[in-house]
Parts: C-alpha cells; structure tokens; sequence
C-alpha cells in the first residue's frame, strides 16, 4: 500500500474541477439539444401550416377573379360566405382554425405626406386573415 | 527500466519494475516518439492529465458545437425568411386589389398604406398612367424584413394607330406614323398597326406604316360597358336629336343622355368643359355643321348606333386626342370618320376613313378602312388611358 502513496493519479481539485467542467458543459449541450429536439418537429408544423394557409388563400383568391371577371362580383357577400373558418373547410375541404373577416380603408395621413393609415371601414374593401397554428396570412379583397 | 519501442509506431512504452507479475513499483508512462504529437501533451508522470485532457475535448465539442450552430441557425433563419416572403407576396398582391379599382385617383408617386397595429405595409409606386408596382412589406428594417414587388401593366385599349379585329384595309398615299402629344420626344415610328385575323394584307403597297406589323394579336375586342346610370344622365334630346340650321348648343361639364345627334347645316354643338354624351341612337352631321371642343374641355361619347362625322369640322383646340374619344357599344357597327384629333375605340363597327383625312389619335375596329391620301398620326400618349386589362408584369422579391 506504501507504494500507492506516491502514485501521481487525480487530486481532489482536478476531480471537482473537471466535473464542475463538465457540469457547465453538459448542461449547455443539454439544454441546447433540448431545444433543437423539442422544436424540431415545429418547423415542420409551420410548414404545414402555412402551406394549408396558402393554398386556401389561392383557392380563394381564384374564386375572386372568376366572380370579378364575370362581372358576379359582390365583395360583401363573398365574404360573407367565407367568415367562418368551417365555411372555408367546407368550401376548400381544409383544415384552417380562425378566419377574420372585416371592412378596412386608408385614409391620407396629413399633409404633405403621401402615405395612408388603416383607419374606417369601407365594403368595398375587405381585409381577410386566415389562422392555422401559429402560422397567419393577410390579404386585402377590393372592389 | 525498459523501453519498448514498436518499430511501426511513433509509441514508445517506458516501465519501471518488474515485466511479469505485479510488482509494487510499477509505473507505465506513454510518450510519442518521433515530430508526431498528438492532442495529449506529455507530462512528467501524469499529474493534471485527465483534466486537461477534458479541457482539451471540451474545446474540442465546443468547437464542433460552435461549427453546427450558425448551420441550424442559418436554416431556420432560412425558414423564417421564406415564410415571411409568403406573407410579403399577399400583401403585394393585396396592395395591387386595392390600387386598381382606385389607380387613377392616385396620384403619380409613391404611396405606403400602413396597417395599423403592426409593421406591416404595401407600398404603392405609380410609375404611369399604365403602370405601377406594388411592394408587400414586413418587419421593415429588421434582419427579418421581408419585401415582394409585383408590377402591374394596364394595358391600354390604344396600343395601336390602327387595329382592325378582322383586318386592315389601306389605299393609295396613306402615311401611318407617330407622335405625342404631350410633347414628349418621340421617334415617331410607333405608328403600330395590328389585327386578330391571320394576315394584313389589306394594306397596299402604297402605305408607309412606321411601326410594327401585328398579326394573330388575340386582342379582347369587347365593347366597353356603359357607365351604370347613364340613360338616366340629363336629357338633351330635345337639343341634340335635330340642331337646327345655324343655330349652337352649349354643353357644359357633366353627363349627358341623347336619343340622336344630328347636326344640320350651319349647326354648331360646343363642349366647353369635360363632358360625357350617351347616344343611344345614331349621330349624323352636315358638312357644314360643326363640333367643337374649346380648350381645356374634353368629349367622350358612348355611341349606342352608327356615326357618321366624315364631312363635317371637328375641332378639338386643345389638340389632344384624348380630349375627345369615342367608345362605340355592341349598337355602333358602322363609323365613318374624316380629319380629326381623336380616337375611337369600336370593336364591333367597321370603321371608314374618307379620302384625304388627316386623323391625329388612335382607330380600333372590327374593320378598318382607309381611302387614299390620308395621313394617320398614332398619339403614343393614347397608351397611358383608359385601361384595357391588367397583368403582372413583372414579379420579384427583395429590392
């Protein structure tokens, strides 16, 4: 046993320090990939989500110039049909959660400046957001 | 002491004590023979070893670490970015919904429409008459800001001097040229020339045309629509349906309906501000008769029948065509017409310039007819108006 007393193995010091070192380390790879493998799938969902979104946007979109084109156009009405997200399911066979449907209009900002703000409501122009997830798409409808 | 060197190794094992058996002096240390070193440095016995090299393969995973994380990062970022194209393009094209219905309200510029509650906004840049682009907008300013552009060209209903739909007929000394109106340089070879039908050759080899020669366009030769409300417009029958012999019509600005014009001989019918005349029937006139818009005022006529104004004086003083135009409805199927500053858009007439005219605007017909001697200047700045249809011309992201 005598013999064991010079060996030059592990201090106490370098022990604790090396798993203070590997407690820090650890815990940020820990917490890192902890966040890359919870949230991996999420991009996906977005994804899928917006590509829903999407879709239904074009789908309606579509049956807006085809009304604008035949002169059937009435923008009230269209909306209308479409202000309620298990309308759209029902139309577009999707899966969308929430569709907001509401008059919107630019009114000038003082002058001399050319821009406009969102501000009143006007029929003829309606401002359609539809709702997936997390995921949201805004468009206008005019007439 | 014994050394054991490997004779293909850069290893050399060094031993204290006894080769075989347990010896209680034993001691093994591993150094590295030869200029290779390798990640563990050689220390004497082997004190602290173990922590540095735990120092050294944390660096080591750190920088492994470090390497993966722009490249998950730049991915995501990447997601991110195209998501917020998406959005960007619905507002561009949002922006384009609004901006036609209104675009000659808006005045040339560039205009932002700013969504309240977010940074969110279309951008409006009307380039022309014909032509604007529309830019969705988000997170302005921010590494995520996200920018689509769409352009928009209204294609005008007179993008030619002329345009027959069934073709083009032409006779001896006809000149078809340009200019503009608006003082603009020009080269003058945009007197442009077109049909659906297969061929042109209806024009004779005693007509210059500076312009191009378009066959099989596809153009959408529909009539214009009437303007909602326009048989209840203020009624002029009474005035215009026979003018009498010398006598003269005052028409000021607005809207008015007719059954008929005629104008008999000596007959004067004066526009004196910006109006516009459904004729429900036909309009005629005398020679002798005469039409005359005075400065700053502007004619349009929507012609429900024929029309004849071959012989008699129109005078358009500002000499702008676009001051007096004439959109011929599913009724009007025969037009003659004489010299003039104006432009007619007809699709289901067929139109007859007389010998000698002198047309200085735009003809657009089922048919055209031009007799001999006429000299036809194409307005180029006929293309900035009246609107025919709209495409994108143009689309892009970012700026």
């Amino acid at each position: 046993m005598a013999g064991y007393c010079n060996q030059k193995g592990f201090s106490l010091l370098e022990l604790i320090a090396a798993i203070i070192l590997v407690g820090i380390f650890g815990a940020m790879v820990v917490s890192f990939m902890d966040t890359q493998v919870t949230q991996s799938g999420k991009s996906l969902e977005w994804m899928r989500d917006e590509f829903e979104l999407s879709r239904v946007m074009e789908e309606i979109i579509a049956d807006y110039r085809e009304e604008l084109q035949d002169g059937t156009l009435d923008l009230v009405a269209f909306v209308a049909a479409r202000d309620e997200a298990g309308e759209i399911n029902t139309l577009y066979g999707a899966q969308i959660d929430a569709v907001q449907v509401a008059a919107t209009a630019f009114q000038p900002d003082p002058a001399p400046s050319p821009d406009y703000t969102e501000s009143g409501a006007d029929p003829a122009i309606q401002k359609v957001t539809l709702t997936k997830g997390d995921q949201t798409l805004v468009t206008i409808f005019a007439e | 002491m014994i050394d054991l060197v490997y004779p293909d190794s850069q290893w050399k094992v060094t031993g204290m004590g006894e080769q075989s058996g347990l010896g209680p002096r034993r001691q093994v240390s591993f150094a590295r023979t030869g200029r290779g070193r390798g990640p563990y440095p050689v220390l004497p016995g082997n004190a602290g070893s173990v922590l540095l090299a735990l120092i050294v393969t944390i660096v080591i995973l750190a920088a492994m670490t470090a390497a993966i994380l722009p490249t998950l990062f730049t991915a995501e970022m990447g997601q991110v970015s195209a998501s917020g194209a998406l959005r960007a393009y619905y507002l561009a094209e949002a922006g384009g919904r609004y901006t036609l219905p209104r675009f000659h309200a808006i005045p040339v510029g560039t205009h932002t429409f700013k969504f309240s509650g977010g940074d969110t906004f279309f951008e409006i840049e009307k380039i022309s008459e014909t032509r604007f682009v529309s830019t969705g907008v988000l997170g302005e300013g921010s590494t995520l800001e996200a920018r689509v552009a769409i352009t928009y060209h209204l294609e005008s209903l007179f993008e030619y001097a002329l345009f027959g739909g069934d073709g083009i007929t032409t006779g001896n000394g006809v000149v078809i040229d340009s200019y503009s109106s608006s003082g603009n340089p020009t080269e003058g070879e945009n007197g442009d020339v077109g049909t659906n039908a297969g061929n042109l050759d209806g024009i004779g080899g005693g007509t210059v045309v500076y312009g191009v020669r378009d066959v099989s366009v596809g153009k959408d030769l529909t009539p214009v629509p009437l303007p909602a409300g326009a048989p209840s417009w203020t009624d002029k029958t009474s005035e215009l349906n026979m003018v009498s012999n010398n006598q003269t019509v005052n028409l000021g600005a607005g809207q008015y309906y007719t059954a008929a014009i005629n104008l008999t001989n000596g007959s004067t019918v004066t526009i004196s501000g910006d109006v516009v005349l459904y004729v429900a029937g036909a309009t005629g006139a005398f020679p002798t008769s005469t039409l005359d818009i005075t400065a700053g005022a502007s004619l349009t006529i929507y012609a429900g029948g024929d029309l004849d104004l071959s012989n008699n004086t129109l005078v358009n003083h500002d000499q702008i065509p676009a001051h007096f135009i004439i959109y011929g409805l599913a009724g009007c199927q025969d037009i003659q017409w004489g010299s003039a500053c104006g432009a007619i858009y007809a699709p289901m007439a067929d139109i007859l310039l007389i010998n000698g005219a002198v047309v200085y605007g735009a003809l657009i017909g089922e048919t055209i007819t031009v007799k001999n001697t006429i000299d036809i200047h194409y307005d180029e700045d006929l293309g900035d108006i009246a609107p025919d249809s709209v495409h994108v011309e143009q689309y892009f992201t970012g700026e």
